[in-house]
This record gives structure tokens, sequence and C-alpha cells, in this order.
């Protein structure tokens, strides 16, 4: 692993502590996945496209003409 | 506490880097898990802006600036669950070529990590993230 993704790991793995129980059992699911179908590559398609700055960052200061985009 | 850190960050490097290790798991699935691991870190890392945001430390042009390299990085994502999607469903026909499929799989994947690189950046840059 590079030093960039390395830093990213720690990182993310400071943060996830907060959410230790729920997510750390998430990612050993997800470590674990041995295949995956494409119904649930398509759920998750799904869910990345219907992720907004907006929804991620509900303090966000710009103009709802900005957000709305 | 630190087992747990050890454990997350074993898991994400797992994840990382299960696409390089030569390790036998299916292009798709590695798509998935790519997808799904740098999903997690995206959403902690602004979930952190989101907070910074709030604390009234970020201009209005920063703001401008991490929106748009979210968008950048959930379009390189989209990318690479479509090529994932596609390598996968020309697998389960039959289908002859799935080395073109999957070469656009790889690139699409190498794009999603830069993506995922710069909104990182980003926010290391504005100090959210601390070295």
């Amino acid at each position: 692993m590079n030093a960039a993704l390395l830093q990213l790991a720690l990182f993310a793995a400071e943060k996830l502590l907060v959410h230790a129980p729920t997510l750390f059992a998430g990612f050993q699911n997800l470590v674990s996945k041995k295949s995956v179908t494409v119904e649930e590559l398509k759920a998750e398609r799904d869910r990345i496209a219907s992720q907004s700055y907006k929804e991620l960052v509900p303090n966000s200061k710009l103009p709802p003409e900005e957000l709305d985009k | 506490m630190k087992n747990i850190i050890l454990a997350i960050f074993l898991s994400l490097g797992l994840v990382f880097t299960s696409g390089m290790s030569g390790c036998k798991t299916n292009p798709e699935t590695v798509a998935y898990k790519a997808s799904k691991g740098s999903s997690i870190t995206v959403e902690a890392a602004l979930a952190s802006w989101n907070d910074y945001v709030g604390q009234g430390k970020a201009t209005l042009d920063q703001e401008r600036v991490v929106k748009r390299a979210f968008e950048k990085y959930q379009t390189a994502q989209l990318a690479v669950l479509d090529a994932a999607i596609a390598y996968r469903t020309a697998k389960d026909a039959g289908a002859t070529g799935t080395d073109t499929a999957q070469a656009k799989l790889n690139a699409a994947i190498a794009g999603a990590s830069a993506a995922l690189a710069g909104v990182i950046q980003l926010l290391t840059q504005f100090n959210v993230i601390q070295n």
C-alpha cells in the first residue's frame, strides 16, 4: 500500500472509531465478500447516484440554487 | 481501542489493495469492494467537512471547490460501477471479449482512485483532515 493510501486508511480508521461497532461489522462483511451479483452492483450504483453534496453537508452555506444543481 | 483501530486499518488496507494483491477475486467484486470502501471514506471525510462548515471555518469558495471534487468523485465511482455491471453482464452471458470490458473496468477504478485522492487532498489542504 502506498503512503497516500496508508494516510487515507489511517484517517478513515480514526473517524470510524466513533461508529466502530456498526461500521466495523460492515467492513468485516465487505472484506469477507467473495463475489457480487449484478443486482448488488446496480443497488450500489443507485445508492452512489442518489447522494448529493447537499445531503452529505447539511451545514452548507451555499445558496439553494447552487446546492440543488 | 487500539485493536479496533488496527482491525479497521487492516480491513481498509485489504479493501484498497485487493485489486493489486494478485489474490483471485473476480474483477467486479474488486470494483464493488473498492467502491464501498471509498464511499465510506468519502462519507467520513464529508462528515468532518460538514462539522468544519458548521463551525463557520469554510468560505463559500472553498465549499464550491469541495462540492466539485465530490461530484467528480461521484461521476468516477458511477463509471466504475457501470463498467463492473457491463463486465459481469458480459461474463454471465458467456460473451467473448471480456478482456476489453475488464480493461475498461481497470481504467475506471484508476480514475476513481484519483478522484477519491482529490477529495482527501483538498480536505487535508483546508486542514479538515490532519496529516
